[in-house]
């Protein structure tokens, strides 16, 4: 037994001792906690953040358009690779991700840190990758963006880049619905600093991107775009574009631009492929304008369709300008006008209204402003205010000149006159709907507003139908199908000057009648064996018709009982 | 004091074994043996439901795997079945789009209408061109 006096110094230097441990233990624990936590939670637990899947754009007849496929990128940082492992890595890592090994270690040498070994490969590799237990390699989730109908409404779709963000057409438009949010894992990582799946916690759920469901018909999407091909294919030309409408509710049928481009590999294809040229572009409509004229005159009630114009001489003197007629047709009715489109009946219809009148009229068809379509880029075409017309400017109206409109502005224009009168918003997006197909935001979108009296709307169709029946339209004619439109050809002005040489050809109708189901709207661009519009655009725009008949079930408005 | 060469030489000393010792042996023993049952208790659950983590994870990741496949199996039928793939198949086995006064429509008074098998418009010379 020691004495207590030999005792005393242990104790002391015991008790001083777990003084000084427990002043340490309470530093730590109270003053250092957070500071040390956050530290060890680093270094024992990961945060990985995992895209959702990237909703789909469907079409109306419910295919799937654009879809995603879960696809892997396998990435590698040699700087935390033990250099006398890369050759055994390189080995093993070859078949995985379909590389030579001495390409792997090439790659290994010639950078010192992250890079991607290798991308787009399939889910299943991960596994493999995270069986070499090298934490200076794993495998990053991407999503690769595939449209099963290939080069179908290319320019309608639109793309994505190599990190999944839209850059044309919908995908621009929706990428924010379309992409979602991602959500975000906590897990722990093991010895080597390696995640792994035990104790995986959802820090953040994310939300898988909405689907678009679209009013386009793949079938009808598919039959235009054929029966535009064949028309480039026969004609030539720089490029088509075409426009089928419901003119009632605006829904946009099909939208055809090409030449196109393949969605998947948007690289392969020049950038002016991308563009949208029903949307995107705008020409002078010519004859094809000459319509909208007489409504004007219609709607003011200056002019009746029985009233007769002198068309006779061949031309008319406008301003110094001597501007000709196709032929001599003599005293015209205002019908007779639009049906032979006489540029003299239609110069002097303009010519008596005032440029106010003919403006509203214009712009109350929805001309010199974007239709509001769901797409982006959309042009609002060239028109100037009155103030800044010439004394030419009524009469270069007339004839479809010193204005330039889309293709989808022209549709738009002529759902009015197939419709009684009213404007309807061009719409493409029905609605955006999550991953059970329930809707979550229904269509957007103006409702239709009237622009025409019902009166002169009727008035309008039936110049448009003798147009088809007896006029420059008689291609587009289809049998038992009552078709009503209208041809124009317009000289391009390319650098401020018109060029002869260089056309579009255009084609804007409806059809069956008396209770048109679509409007059709043909442009051919630069169309090179013929240019005239009757021999190019009307022709396309009757194949159109006759293969809309089969896919939306159109009983002939003539039936004959069998 | 210690003599060099001197070592006492009393045979007759035994060691002495304690009895407490075995006592202390059982207690010993009978101490590993809660420790055991303890950690068995503590690692035993623990371990299952270790176990049981990892099979979540491996059934998650065949999950996921299976929705991968379904959709990339859905996008290749949609490729398949796309109109621009069937037009041309349908060309060969000899089908072709059927023009308008092929088909029959059936009103809703339950009459059958056709364009009574009329010919196409002929593509008439135009009076005008433009």
């Amino acid at each position: 037994m020691l004495p207590a006096s030999r005792l005393r110094p242990l104790v002391v230097l015991l008790a001083g001792w777990a003084v000084i441990v427990w002043l340490r233990l309470g530093f730590v624990q109270l003053v250092r906690h957070r500071e040390l936590a956050e530290t060890a939670a680093r270094q024992r637990e990961a945060t990985i953040e995992v895209e959702e899947p990237r909703g789909e754009i469907l079409s109306a007849d419910g295919r799937v358009l654009a879809g995603s496929l879960d696809r892997v990128s396998v990435y590698a940082n040699p700087a935390r690779i033990p250099r006398e492992r890369w050759e055994e890595l390189a080995e093993k890592l070859s078949p995985i991700v379909g590389l030579e090994a001495g390409d792997i270690l090439q790659r290994f040498a010639a950078r010192d840190r992250f890079f991607f070994l290798a991308k787009n490969l399939d889910p299943a590799v991960t596994e493999a990758v995270g069986r070499l237990r090298e934490r200076g390699l794993g495998v990053m989730r991407t999503q690769r963006r595939v449209h099963p109908h290939g080069s179908l409404a290319a320019a309608v779709l639109g793309f994505v880049n190599s990190e999944g963000v839209g850059q044309a057409g919908l995908e621009k438009a929706y990428d924010r619905t379309l992409a979602g949010t991602p959500s975000i894992y906590r897990l722990l990582r093991d010895g080597k600093s390696i995640p792994t799946p035990l104790d995986l916690r959802l820090e953040q759920a994310g939300r898988p991107g909405l689907s678009l469901q679209l009013t386009l018909d793949t079938r009808i999407q598919a039959a235009v775009e054929e029966e535009l091909s064949t028309t480039l294919a026969s004609i030539g030309g720089r490029g088509a574009s075409a426009v089928v409408m419901d003119p009632v509710g605006g829904a946009v049928l099909a939208l055809a631009s090409l030449p196109s481009f393949h969605p998947d590999a948007p690289g392969a294809s020049p950038p002016e492929r991308w563009r949208n040229r029903a949307v995107e572009d705008a020409s002078e409509p010519g004859s094809s304008f000459k319509p909208i004229i007489v409504a004007a005159a219609l709607a003011d009630g200056r002019f009746r369709s029985t009233d007769l114009i002198d068309c006779s001489g061949g031309g008319v003197q406008v301003a110094g300008v001597f501007m000709r007629d196709h032929a001599r047709y003599g005293m015209l009715s205002v019908r007779e006008v639009i049906a032979f489109s006489s540029n003299v009946g239609s110069i002097r219809i303009a010519q008596r209204l005032s440029p106010a009148l003919l403006d509203g009229t214009i712009r109350a068809l929805g001309f010199g402003a974007p239709t509001g379509i769901e797409l982006p880029g959309e042009t609002r075409g060239l028109l100037l205010p009155p103030e800044r017309w010439s004394a030419l400017s009524r009469a270069g109206l007339a004839l479809g000149q010193e204005l330039t409109v889309s293709a989808l502005q022209l549709a738009r224009a002529y759902a009015a006159f197939a419709n009684g009168g009213y404007l309807v918003q061009p719409r493409l997006v029905r609605a955006t709907v999550d991953e059970s197909g329930a809707v979550v935001t229904p269509a957007r979108g103006e409702a239709p507003r009237r622009v025409l009296p019902p009166e002169v709307a009727q008035q309008i169709t039936a110049m448009l139908a003798a147009v088809v029946d007896e006029g420059t339209g008689k291609r587009a004619r289809l049998a038992s199908y009552p078709s009503a439109g209208k041809t124009g050809t317009a000289q391009k002005a390319v650098d401020g000057a018109l060029r002869s040489g260089r056309h579009v050809a255009w084609f804007a109708g409806f059809f069956p009648l008396p209770r048109p189901r679509a409007v059709i709207v043909v442009c051919i661009d630069e169309p090179r064996s013929t240019y005239w519009a009757s021999e190019v655009a009307a022709p396309t725009f009757g194949r159109i018709a006759q293969r809309l008949v089969t896919v939306m079930g159109l009983p002939p408005s003539e039936a004959v009982p069998l | 004091m210690r003599i060099a060469g001197y070592r006492p030489r009393n045979t007759y000393l035994q060691r002495q074994l304690d009895h407490r010792w075995h006592r202390f042996l059982l207690w010993c023993a009978l101490g590993a043996a809660g420790l055991a049952v303890v950690l068995g208790g503590i690692v035993g659950p623990r371990q299952t439901t270790v176990r049981l983590r990892y099979e979540i994870a491996q059934i998650k990741s065949e999950v996921d795997a299976l929705e991968r496949e379904r959709r990339s199996l859905l996008l290749q039928l949609e490729s398949e079945t796309s109109p621009h793939v069937l037009a041309p198949r349908a060309a060969d086995l000899g089908l072709a789009v059927v023009p308008p006064d092929r088909l029959l429509f059936l009103t809703s008074s339950g009459e059958l209408v056709g364009q009574g098998l009329k010919t196409q418009s002929p593509a008439a010379s135009p009076t005008g061109r433009d």
